[in-house]
């Protein structure tokens, strides 16, 4: 049954990928409702999916996705004007499909009763039967002259792989009735057809020819070709056996008739466009890549180690930076495999904004930008759920409701945007609403309730510093908890989560302007460059991606401000902490300040800066992050483990609670 | 009757098991062969700052990072008590796997794997060990000495600890 | 005159195959008993077209085929086949083969072959 079990892993893969292609066409099909590319590609997502359910015996999901292609297919036809009765009747269907993929997922079955959905749907389709008989007679004439009765997909496709110079040939080629051995005869058709162009389509198919029943004496194939028609039927003349050929020119329009060539060129663009987003690609087990890059790891490991042995070797030196190279390189490219569009992550949320400001009454224009931006698998699918919660929050809490905002001067449509972006080494997203704000001083006082912080610890925050405690576990702006966002998730969670993944979050906010999550995270998890440093001893590493810079102070360079140690770097006031405090390492009495310099590393988190004196700077490597066992989980100011060359374990020094 | 008849020989089977004992201080423990995975000469350890006293750090097991516990400390056995007769080289790391997870544990020797008999391990109705009554499954005996069975699961997922700490 | 190799195990074939090719008016330059030989009688005299039977000892004529075709992107191989072997044929033709005529050889079927090769 293995094999059944790879069937349905795929069939699941590619249901979620249709669904979400689906949410968001119907999603533009709303603000576009004459985009006849947004029907079109909705109704292959709808069409495949029946395909493969009916395949996969899921008989239920089957019918329900014909008849929503049946739908789709009225839109497109322009039998049917789409309207909000229209766009809901879809969403619920989706609704219905992502239900039934899921229950196929935990039981197995696909049994839902759909009965009245289907008869709502049913009975949307027989409506105003306006039968717009001119296009269906075109029609006809173009499935009698193609012999191959081809799909608008098909057109899709004869046209997304036809060169400018190209021309689209109905080929006929008749065999002689006495011919001997016609299945080779077809494929030396075929064999010619493909040196003159491209054979999108054939009677017989070009996979069968051996078995092929060619009684009717008859090739027939649609043939993408720059060559001249002459050329052509030369070709296929000179063939022993080929009796005649008969070849027609065919244009092939996928939209309307009444669209003119410019559209049609427009919209083309805009169908290659929208095909990226659902880039097809091999499916690999997420597991195989993991292993691979742990794989990957083990090499450099050993690669460190292998360099550590300093072999006075000619040849040894030469190798060296040969593998170093090709570790490299490998490193590079499956980090790359690993890499995937966020966009797919993103693709989700168009709907659920929709859904929750229609539910909550609230105008809300949705922006996303970077969907193109690429992140590590594996943290892409950790994102969705903090990433939901926090645009729920911005939805539910940030934007006021339109009149709310017309007293306060505001457009009466609030704002929400999700962004994605890369910065050096990391990937920057934020969530921005220009909401209502964060009042400062509830999130303290409720902080202060809850026994967070204490007055004193108040006093010494900035306003700043005051906003970040909404991270902290029981805290919420909202007294009451709205059924949108109030389902037990808080903040603290969502902070959490994304420190997990090797990340941070922060937060601003003003007061009726809006309010600003920015969430950073590592490209990928496992490999990072690190800056290797001796505290009391031990080596520790600091990854590079939050280290601003490092460098030598004097002790009377450090200055005191409110009993604090500081020093001022181009006129910027940055706090000194001494990494062994932050490790619980005794301090001995060779207090750092009785030395005359001391190495500083300083380390940025959350836009924060501080130097953090360490003992010695080592040098820079890229390291391997292993975990640091999960019965040792979070422990306080180390985020991991790495192996070093001579094969003993570094641990990773978490910047974000030094900083 | 054929279920009473199952059960009279599972016990049967679960007579005797076979034990790792290994040397702590001065006593003689022993842990379920089953739960052992290898035993170890001790790498270098690297501490961990900001974990317990009895974490003493983690080593690096063929690529994988492992907590290596220190037992003495573990088992509340004070160093100053101990007359620590065990030479260095005796002390070993014994890897036990256990809720999915490789732990080590820092040990002063390995003696030998024994078969001991279930009904031998009794309870600890007076334990003078001063080691809590939890981390001990009990205690046999076996040829003259005396061996504290562990309870391993007890012992490295305290629930009381955690709640205290 | 075009120069023709003939490559067939059975003599009685390369037999009739010669009386008809000289009846053509072209001349056979050599003939080969299996592949390996004809592709070694293939580089020697360079024929202007080579017919190859397909089940041969030694080397068949589908390997026999692409050997030739790598040596000389421009050769000309007509396959001899016997009934029932249409996917031996349709090999032949991927490995470069130009045409095909079917045993037992018509003399007008082979003409029109070979003319049209070798036009």
């Amino acid at each position: 049954m293995s094999d059944n079990n790879e069937y349905l892993e795929m069939f699941f893969a590619e249901s979620e990928e249709y669904i979400m292609v689906l949410n968001d066409n119907i999603l533009k099909l709303e603000n576009e409702p004459n985009n006849m590319d947004v029907v079109n590609s909705m109704f292959r997502a709808a069409h495949s999916l029946k395909g493969m359910a009916a395949t996969m015996r899921f008989n239920n999901l089957a019918e329900l996705t014909h008849k929503m292609e049946n739908m789709m297919d009225q839109i497109r036809n322009k039998k049917m004007q789409v309207n909000t009765e229209i766009i809901d009747l879809l969403f619920a269907g989706i609704d219905y499909v992502e239900e039934i993929v899921k229950q196929i997922k935990e039981n197995g079955n696909d049994e839902l009763d759909l009965d009245d959905y289907l008869a709502e749907l049913e009975a949307k389709i027989n409506e105003e039967p306006n039968l717009d008989d001119i296009e269906e007679v075109q029609e006809e004439e173009l499935e009698d002259s193609n012999f191959l009765a081809l799909t608008d997909d098909d057109i899709r496709t004869v046209n997304d792989n036809k060169k400018e110079l190209d021309t689209v040939f109905a080929v006929n080629v008749k065999l002689n009735a006495e011919t001997q051995f016609k299945q080779v005869r077809a494929s030396m058709i075929f064999k010619s057809a493909a040196e003159l162009g491209y054979i999108f389509k054939s009677i017989p198919e070009t996979e069968n020819v051996e078995d092929a029943d060619l009684d009717n004496n008859l090739v027939q194939l649609i043939l993408i070709s720059n060559q001249s028609r002459e050329n052509i039927n030369e070709e296929f003349s000179s063939i022993t056996d080929v009796e005649e050929v008969e070849m027609n020119k065919i244009s092939l329009k996928v939209e309307d008739k009444d669209k003119k060539d410019k559209k049609e060129k427009t919209n083309k663009s805009k169908s290659v466009s929208s095909k990226f987003e659902v880039s097809s690609s091999v499916r690999v087990d997420i597991g195989k890549l993991d292993k691979l890059m742990n794989m990957i790891g083990e090499l450099l490991i050993n690669k460190t180690r292998l360099e550590a042995l300093n072999i006075d070797s000619e040849g040894f030196k030469d190798v060296l930076p040969q593998l170093d190279r090709v570790t490299m390189e490998l490193h590079h490219t499956v980090m790359q495999i690993r890499m995937e569009p966020i966009g797919v992550m993103f693709n989700r949320f168009p709907r659920m904004i929709r859904d929750l400001s229609k539910s909550s009454e609230k105008e809300i224009d949705f922006v996303m930008d970077g969907k193109q931006t690429e992140l590590d698998r594996s943290i892409i699918d950790e994102l969705g759920d903090p990433l939901t919660h926090l645009l729920r929050n911005a939805v539910d809490h940030g934007i006021e409701k339109p009149e709310v905002r017309r007293q306060n001067g505001k457009d009466e449509t609030g704002t929400v945007n999700l962004k994605a972006y890369q910065k050096g080494s990391e990937i920057m997203i934020e969530v921005e609403d220009d909401g209502g704000g964060i009042n400062v001083d509830k999130v303290v006082q409720k902080a202060l309730d809850k026994n967070v912080v204490t007055e004193k610890e108040i006093e010494e925050m900035d306003r700043d510093k005051k906003l970040q405690l909404i991270f902290e576990p029981g805290l919420s702006t909202n007294e009451e908890v709205s059924s949108v966002s109030g389902r037990g998730v808080g903040m603290d969670v969502v902070k959490q989560t994304i420190e997990s993944l090797d990340g941070d979050i922060y937060i601003r906010s003003e007061e009726n302007k809006g309010t600003k999550f920015v969430i950073s995270l590592p490209l990928t998890l496992a490999i990072q460059d690190a800056l290797m440093v001796k505290i009391n001893g031990e080596i520790f590493a600091i990854p590079l991606s939050a280290i601003s810079e490092t460098l030598m102070i004097e002790s009377e360079e450090i200055k005191q401000v409110k009993g604090y140690d500081v020093i001022v770097l181009r006129e910027k006031t940055i706090p000194l902490v001494d990494s062994r405090e932050s490790l619980n390492i005794e301090i001995e009495d060779d207090s750092y300040k009785e030395k005359d310099e001391m190495p500083v590393v300083i380390v940025k988190s959350g836009g924060k800066e501080v130097g953090l004196i360490v003992g010695e700077l080592l040098y820079q490597q890229e390291i391997v992050i292993k975990s640091l066992s999960d019965y040792l989980d979070n422990v306080k100011n180390i985020s991991g483990a790495t192996i070093i060359g001579d094969g003993e374990v570094a641990l990773i020094l978490d910047v974000r609670d030094i900083a | 009757m054929a279920n009473i008849q199952k059960e009279a020989k599972n016990e049967k089977v679960a007579e005797k098991e076979q034990y790792l004992t290994f040397k702590v201080g001065n006593e003689i423990y022993g842990l379920k062969l089953k739960q052992a995975k290898e035993i170890i000469k001790p790498p270098k350890v690297t501490n961990v700052p900001n974990t317990k006293e009895y974490i003493l750090g983690v080593i690096n097991l063929r690529g994988q990072v492992i907590p290596v516990i220190n037992l003495k400390n573990k088992l509340g056995l004070k160093e100053d008590d101990i007359k620590d007769t065990s030479k260095a080289q005796n002390k070993k790391i014994v890897v036990i796997n256990i809720k999915d997870m490789l732990i080590g544990l820092y040990v002063d020797g390995v003696n030998e794997v024994m078969n001991l008999a279930v009904e031998n391990i009794e309870g600890v109705a007076d334990n003078k060990t001063g080691i809590r009554d939890e981390y001990i499954k009990g205690v046999s005996t076996f040829s003259d000495s005396l061996i504290i069975v562990l309870d391993i699961n007890n012992l490295l997922f305290d629930q009381k600890e955690e709640k205290g700490a | 005159m075009k120069k023709i190799l003939v490559v067939d195990d059975a003599a009685f074939m390369r037999l009739n195959l010669k009386n008809i090719i000289e009846d053509m008016g072209f001349k056979i330059v050599a003939e080969a008993e299996n592949g390996k030989e004809g592709v070694e009688k293939y580089k020697e005299h360079q024929p202007d077209l080579v017919t190859m039977d397909i089940t041969m000892p030694e080397m068949d004529g589908i390997s026999a085929t692409k050997e030739i075709k790598n040596f000389d992107d421009n050769a000309k191989v007509l396959v001899c086949s016997a009934m029932g072997q249409q996917s031996l044929v349709i090999e032949a033709i991927e490995a470069g083969a130009k045409d095909f005529i079917v045993k037992p050889f018509e003399r007008t079927r082979i003409r029109e072959a070979m003319d049209k090769i070798l036009n």
